[in-house]
């Protein structure tokens, strides 16, 4: 039998087959899944004891490039915020090795950046054309050769492209919902696309070539949940292209508008016809493409409020008292909870439709609390005794 | 293929100004260069695409912070080392559903961030110190192949002692109190789904 800790305390160095074979494991195994969650923990709780000294590890990255003569290249407000931590980081790299050992990394890390830098450029330099005496004039005949070798290739590349488009829409699979209806739809990679009221999926199903099984295109309104994989997923819309990195979000498209919110992982997000013009969004924020403008700005939004209309209630760290009051309105019911627990954060998607005691003991779980049912519609939080 | 005058400040300043075609040649210029390095430094070619891609847009977010356009090389060496740092904390390998690394539990089964910074630690003495040390370099981003070097010894060696030390802080944080979390965060991910 295999000893899956192994494949656990190697999981970031291992490649897509082996962390697939995991997956699938965990998915079956709950014992297997809760060391893996547990091997994850610890490696938060390493990482939390380093943002204990510096908020970020980026600070780390901007302090080494200011002591090894980069700092020009911070911006403004990585130089303020440098000069908040500087003392705490030079404090730490006397104390705590876990701080030096990192911050001897980034210097090997940036001077393998340097080497491959100067070898790039050296071998493009002792590739560069070398000038060589004119031979004469290209003739005009030779010229209407370059022309029509350039036809020949613009065409082929056309074809080419018309080509991968027809087959990536050949065999495209769509579903639609009419008014009141819903539905969840699995995807050939194992995404799982929620779609809502009055919309339509368009994707590609399971025996369709590997390359396309990460597209889809979206009129309407859909929450993603998207399982990282190897090449991007795309989800197209009338006027938005959105890149996904791997995570959950909401995708609203209306003919002239396209709004994305983003609650977990990272997405990129453009114009369809601008594809160059970027933005990349956080968890917790919102980007709209509107027109033939490309995506308005990131800005952050309360993800609770503004997934309301998936029938999910997402929760990005956010302090229990919040959640309460917005659990009390949906199932109208009166949810208590005690001061010491009040400002105790909570993350997590939890389906609106779920029993509410159901709701409140997973979260109560999460912050080692207990809840007590105290009466037709009174629930309330407990700290352990 | 890069070439010198194609990170030229003159195409940094055209690139600046809103000129597409330069800002394209900049970071087309820039993937090669970034693909070669991130191979070099981390070996994780299921990882590689995401690194190069979120590596140009910070670049490219970030372009109209570049006060000396002379300095590309630097901006651009900034925007790989954060972007090796998210993947050395585990933002780009761990399941999304289990781990949030924006949001990470502390020491879990603790709610004072204090209180389970000091269980983790009393956790930690509790181990060798190779082992600690071991653990530290993990978690810098060395790989466990690297490590072996460092510690001039094989990579199963390493890799033993990483379970070993794991096996015990389960079996110290448990005592404590700490991954009662680690059952709520499976049943999280199993309700949320």
């Amino acid at each position: 039998m295999k000893d899956w800790i192994d494949y656990i305390i190697s999981y970031d160095e291992s490649g897509s087959d082996a962390r697939r074979e995991l997956h699938a494991v965990m998915d079956k195994d709950p014992a297997v899944r809760a060391t893996f969650a547990q091997w994850m923990s610890l490696r938060a709780g390493l990482d939390a004891h380093v943002r204990s000294t510096v908020s970020t590890r980026e600070l780390l990255v901007a302090y080494v490039m200011e002591q090894d003569g980069f700092g020009d290249v911070l911006s403004p407000r990585e130089r303020k915020q440098l000069d908040v931590v500087r003392p705490d980081i030079e404090r730490a790299l006397k104390s705590e090795t876990l701080i030096r050992t990192i911050v001897q990394r980034i210097r090997e890390d940036a001077a393998v950046f340097e080497d491959v830098w100067e070898e790039t450029i050296e071998r493009a330099e002792e590739s560069a054309p070398v000038d060589r005496p004119r031979m004469g004039l290209l003739t005009a005949g030779h010229y209407r050769w370059i022309w029509r070798a350039a036809a020949v290739f613009i065409l082929g590349a056309f074809l080419m492209m018309v080509f991968l488009l027809y087959q990536r829409d050949a065999h495209v699979e769509t579903f639609m919902t009419d008014a009141g209806e819903s539905a969840v739809i699995e995807l050939a990679d194992g995404s799982t696309v929620r779609l809502y009221e009055n919309s339509s999926l368009s994707y590609q199903p399971a025996d369709s070539p590997a390359r396309f099984n990460r597209f889809a295109r979206l009129e309407g309104r859909a929450f993603f949940d998207v399982v990282p994989g190897e090449v991007h997923f795309y989800v197209e819309t009338e006027t938005a292209v959105v890149t996904v990195l791997g995570t959950q979000f909401a995708v609203a498209a209306e003919e002239e508008e396209t709004s994305v919110v983003l609650a977990r992982g990272s997405v990129s997000l453009a114009h369809r016809t601008q594809p160059g013009v970027q933005v990349m969004l956080q968890p917790g924020q919102r980007s709209i493409v509107r027109g033939t403008h490309p995506p308005t700005a990131p800005e952050n939004v309360e993800l609770s409020e503004e997934l309301l209309w998936t029938d999910l209630f997402v929760f990005r760290s956010e302090p229990l008292e919040r959640i309460a009051r917005r659990l009390s309105r949906h199932y109208d019911v009166v949810i208590e909870v005690p001061p010491q627990l009040a400002q105790e954060r909570v993350t997590g998607t939890f389906e609106q439709n779920r029993a509410v005691e159901e709701t409140l003991r997973t979260i109560a779980a999460t912050l080692g609390a207990t809840v007590r049912h105290d009466g037709a519609r009174r629930y309330r939080f407990e700290t352990r005794q | 293929m890069a070439y010198k005058n194609e990170f030229d400040p003159e195409i940094v300043v055209r690139a600046q100004s809103g000129d597409e075609r330069s800002r394209d040649m900049l970071l087309g210029r820039l993937q090669p260069l970034l693909r070669a390095y991130f191979i070099k430094r981390t070996g994780h070619r299921s990882e590689i695409d995401d690194l190069i891609q979120n590596t140009l847009l910070r670049v490219h977010n970030g372009l109209s912070e570049i006060q000396n356009p002379a300095r590309f090389k630097a901006f651009a060496l900034k925007a790989a080392l954060f972007e090796l740092q998210d993947l050395y904390r585990g933002r780009y390998s761990a399941k999304e559903y289990l781990y949030d690394p924006e949001d990470p539990p502390l020491v879990p089964g603790q709610r004072d961030g204090a209180a389970a910074r000091i269980d983790l630690e009393r956790a930690l003495d509790a181990l060798t110190p190779k082992a600690r040390k071991i653990l530290e370099l993990k978690e810098s981003g060395y790989r466990y192949e690297e490590i072996a070097e460092k510690l001039d010894t094989t990579e199963a060696a390493v890799k033993m002692q990483v379970k070993r030390a794991f096996e015990k802080l389960r079996d110290i944080l448990t005592i404590i109190g700490g991954f009662a979390l680690t059952q709520a965060v499976t049943l999280l991910a199993v309700g949320a789904t």
